[in-house]
């Protein structure tokens, strides 16, 4: 150590400040007046953080990955996600978890001959996995098609005038499950991942809302919850699974599940009972005997973006 | 191994409860419930022939054995007979059974067409291509229609009607791609409703009639939407009602 | 008197001069003149909004902003693409300063580096302000959340963002550190750093492209010039501002600016926007000649579609202003008149802004991928948190330079390398 007084300045004088004349009081009282209005701006600035923050349970923030919890864990967390929502809506709800049924690998099957475009298909999704009614969600978007073209690039999603029309295709799309999700590549956390049955599943209570996934979707079938779903108690539906129709809090991603708090259980999904015309057809492609083999071995089959190489399993078909 | 939906020799034993039922006057309240299937119990072993024909890929499961559940197929909720557009003091639809006049009155064998009718059910509109009354009406058993090999049916068993013009959708229909359903995908663990054809199809009119559909998407990020609307002109008429048939066995269309 | 670290044991250990350094360093950043006070103040004020912009934004939801689920990118992206170019372009200085051993280069190569430390500052802004949920920001750290290396483009950026702000610090901090010390600098610690920036440089930006350029979905990005596209713009837009905040420097503190770098910076640019210029030229061909649905977005772009035209005048002024500039930067007063070389280096920042923030990122999304037309318009609150982080980079970039340039002003005796690394 040195034995020479000490300075925080360089010995050889390199620092500029050696010459400036020792601040005025009336500087320095300036300065500090001026941190102190920064300071309380800085508090009004940071006021919907808090209350932000406040909103939020230590649980909620330290929440892991789906993957990772345990038995324990997840009995808790919908327990808490239960208790949130009876606060929140003022609705009993029963959060469910339905693991895969071994040996099923889910299709499913669109007929396009068939299809009159009510849309109560995407009605029936909207209110099944209680989506916001404000901006009336829905996973399943119906395109109307002219005489002649099978291109959706030529077609409307927002006809409002009696249907079927003549002559015209109606498409409903919806998510894929595709085999090579390009929506489970690009997700930065792994929020999303495809399960062995082959629905692709988002953790609500871990994604970060980046929506890279958005952006990567060839189907425009992943949603974005802009606000927190705004749902009256009355229509609420209370049979949820976590990974599909609980409600889903404010800037989390979500998609269509092809039901699986209702599938997994065996039941057909909501979108298919709500089809009056009997377009589609869903079941267990691993089956041989099953509807959906019998329509793939029997019908014209086709996807969308079959050259995107995504392999969806959501097919179309028609009658002859 | 799936089995056609409903097969004549089948025992549609529930079919002879209909006979004799409901079709002699003016309904009141009730339904025509029918329970087409029966259910198979153990034995479904995988070596059975399949309808379709489709090859077992690898990684196929086996078929399971366990017993399944029924499908049923209701009726739409009609007494066989004709509308008359009036309604009972309940509410319900005044239907006149065809054997009400019919016993009494002969069927007039001249008359093929709905145009040559000279009383009572003379507004009938028949639009179902080129059929005649007689092509399905099987005077003087009313209760019945008959197929074109000559043997008959009763009302219970009309779809075998509809399927023997239109096999096609009839096959569909087995297999699931044709027609409405609702209950379980997985006929394992629980049973499934299915729509019957007339639910659908008013066998006089039987084209799918236009309904206005639910409401359209709305694009959110603007406060006004700049989705280019183009407004159609298009040729349908609007549904009286207005509403979509609604899925399931107990939505029916309706006159 | 130079002082030998090997033999000088009067000096303090670092572990007490370093901390009087930021001390010192805190000082330098908060005292100077009322026109710096007036600068810093505003530039506080615009912060301070943007962050309760950004509160805002956090409590009542994403709906604030004007994104939906058509176009799920906007400003935010836009601007966070725009300014990871920016970062790589600040280091541009360094390839002739080192590479090429230009002398009057290594004077102000921390001038660039500074800015690249500021880029990354307000590009990580960008990126967070953009999540629907900062609060899982932790699920991205690795081996804490779940990081999904190496399959998600985001996680190769997240960690070559930070690497590469890490880097520019250390270099920029010992640098300065160094002089405080009023030692030369141990070129160890400088030259391997200095050479991975350059390449880490060109990493940030080529994996901030893959992010966009790998998606089928999005066939107005799916190229594969995207990732040379955007090397270029960063090549402009980071020698652009530099050179502006030359000018300012020369201008305001009298630290004189070497006519030499000026002019090297010049030469790097007139390069960078002319093949910026023949880029462009090559993906309006490939799409306008080639048609088809594929080339919906060009033809939203810079036509219009369906009578959807919002990014229309925008695109045209981009490339006005592009090519304006770069004839003004072909002009030989451009190196002599400052106000049109500050006026050239303005165009073509703000038309490389455009044409890669807003010209780039919204009509990706337009048609959607079902071909849907859905216009946007960035929201009142989008543009706070942006003028926010816009404000908030420039903070740290003139207080950076405030600490950095006193330093520029003395001479520091030569070291072993015979570099002088005199300030101008």
């Amino acid at each position: 150590m040195s034995e020479r007084p000490h300075d925080d300045r360089a010995q050889t004088g390199v620092d500029p400040g050696a010459d400036d004349p020792e601040p005025s009081g009336r500087r320095t009282f300036l300065k500090l007046a001026a941190g102190a209005a920064g300071g309380a701006a800085l508090a009004f600035a940071g006021a919907p953080f808090a209350r932000y923050a406040s909103g939020l349970s230590m649980e909620d923030i330290l929440q892991r990955h789906y993957k990772e919890l345990t038995d324990a864990d997840k009995q808790a967390l919908f327990a808490r996600i239960e208790g949130q929502t009876k606060a929140r809506y003022g609705v009993d709800v029963k959060l469910h978890d339905p693991q895969p049924i071994p040996g099923v690998r889910y299709g499913y099957a669109l007929n396009l001959s068939v299809c009159i475009g009510c849309r109560q298909c995407s009605e029936a999704c909207h209110k099944e996995n209680n989506h916001d009614r404000a901006s009336h969600n829905s996973y399943i978007r119906v395109f109307e098609m002219e005489k002649g073209r099978m291109d959706l690039a030529r077609a409307r999603a927002d006809y409002d005038h009696p249907v079927p029309m003549p002559e015209r295709t109606y498409q409903p799309v919806q998510c894929h499950h595709c085999e090579h999700p390009p929506c489970v590549d690009v997700c930065p956390v792994k929020a999303t991942w495809k399960e062995k049955d082959g629905i692709v599943v988002v953790d609500h209570g871990w994604c970060i809302g980046c929506r890279y996934c958005e952006a990567a979707c060839p189907y425009h079938a992943r949603r974005f919850n802009w606000s927190a779903p705004e749902i009256p108690a009355e229509d609420i539906n209370p049979n949820m699974g976590y990974l599909s129709n609980r409600i889903r809090p404010q800037g989390v991603m979500e998609k269509c599940t092809f039901c699986l708090h209702r599938t997994r259980v065996g039941k057909l999904p909501a979108c298919l009972e709500a089809c009056p015309a009997g377009a589609r057809v869903f079941g267990n492609l691993a089956d041989a005997d099953s509807e959906i083999r019998w329509v793939l071995a029997n019908k014209r089959t086709y996807v969308l973006k079959e050259e995107h190489g995504t392999e969806p399993r959501f097919y179309y078909f028609f009658s002859t | 191994m799936r089995r056609p939906v409903q097969t004549q020799r089948e025992g549609l034993h529930a079919a002879e409860g209909l006979r004799g039922q409901g079709v002699g006057g003016p309904t009141g309240a009730g339904w025509t419930r029918l329970l087409l299937l029966t259910v198979w119990i153990g034995g479904l072993g995988a070596g059975c022939a399949n309808s379709g024909g489709e090859a077992a890929a690898p990684g196929d499961i086996q078929a399971s054995d366990a017993p399944r559940f029924a499908t049923e197929v209701e009726l739409p909720q009609r007494d066989l007979g004709f509308r008359t557009g009036k309604f009972d003091r309940d509410g319900h639809p005044v239907i006149v059974g065809c054997v009400t006049c019919h016993r009494l009155i002969g069927a007039n064998k001249d008359n093929t067409l709905a145009e040559q009718l000279s009383r009572f059910h003379v507004g009938a509109k028949v639009t179902h291509g080129n059929l005649t009354c007689r092509s399905c009406h099987n005077p003087p058993r009313y209760d019945e229609f008959k197929l074109v090999t000559g043997r008959t049916v009763p009302y219970a068993e009309v779809m075998e009607l509809c399927g023997q013009c239109h096999s096609r959708q009839r096959a569909d229909y087995e297999h699931g791609a044709h027609g409405g359903m609702a209950g379980y995908w997985d006929l394992t663990r629980g049973p499934r409703q299915r729509n019957h054809c007339i639910h659908c199809h008013r066998p006089h009119d039987p084209r799918f009639r236009q309904v206005r559909p639910a409401p359209r998407p709305r694009y959110r990020g603007l406060e006004e939407s700049t989705v280019h609307q183009e407004q159609w002109h298009g040729e349908g008429k609007l549904h009286a009602h207005g509403q979509a048939p609604a899925h399931g066995p107990k939505g029916g269309s309706h006159e | 008197m130079p002082s030998d670290p090997a033999t000088d044991t009067a000096h303090p250990p670092h572990w007490i001069s370093y901390p009087r350094f930021l001390k010192r360093a805190l000082v330098l950043a908060t005292d100077g003149s009322p026109l710096f006070y007036g600068w810093m103040t505003l530039l506080t004020a615009i912060t301070l909004v943007g962050v309760h912009a950004w509160g805002t934004q956090i409590e009542q939801g994403m709906v604030m902003t004007h994104m939906s689920d058509h176009v799920s990118w906007g400003l935010y992206i836009a601007n966070f693409t725009f300014a990871v170019g920016v970062a790589a372009g600040g280091v541009m200085m360094v390839i002739p300063a080192y590479v090429y051993r230009d002398d009057s280069m290594q004077k102000v190569v921390i001038f660039g580096e500074l800015l690249a430390v500021a880029a990354i500052i307000m590009a990580m802004g960008f990126v967070t302000v953009d999540l629907g949920r900062p609060d899982r920001f932790w699920h991205l750290v690795p081996g804490v959340g779940q990081f999904n290396f190496p399959w998600s483009m985001l996680t190769w950026d997240v960690l070559v963002l930070n690497g590469y702000l890490l880097i520019n610090l250390h270099i920029c901090g010992y640098l300065l550190y160094m002089r405080y010390l009023g030692r030369t600098p141990n070129q160890r610690w400088v030259l391997p750093f200095v050479f991975i920036s350059i390449l880490w440089a060109i990493s940030i930006h080529t994996v901030t492209a893959f992010l966009y350029s790998g998606l089928g979905g999005r066939p107005l990005w799916n190229s594969a010039l995207l990732a040379p596209r955007f090397l270029v713009s960063a090549f402009i837009a980071g020698p652009a501002f530099l050179l502006v905040a030359l000018q300012v420097v020369d201008r305001f503190t009298g630290v004189a600016v070497s006519a030499q770098a000026t002019r090297t910076l010049i030469n790097i640019v007139r390069v960078t926007v002319v093949i910026n210029l023949i880029m462009l030229g090559s993906e309006v061909f490939t799409e306008f000649y080639t048609g088809g649905a594929h080339t919906a977005s060009a033809q939203y772009l810079f036509f219009g579609l369906e009578g959807h035209n919002a990014l229309v005048p925008w695109m045209w002024s981009a490339v006005g202003m592009n090519v304006a500039a770069a004839l003004l930067f072909f002009l030989p007063s451009a190196l002599t008149s400052r106000r049109l070389l500050v006026l050239a280096c303005v165009l073509t920042f703000t038309g490389v802004w455009i044409e890669k923030g807003m010209g780039l990122i919204v009509p990706g999304f337009i048609p959607s991928a079902l071909h849907e037309i859905v216009e946007y318009q960035p929201s009142l609150i989008e543009w706070r948190v942006v003028a926010g982080i816009w404000a908030f980079g420039l903070l740290i970039y003139t207080a950076a330079l405030k600490v950095a340039l006193p330093y520029l002003r003395t001479k520091v005796p030569s070291g072993a390398s015979g570099r002088a690394t005199t300030g101008a």
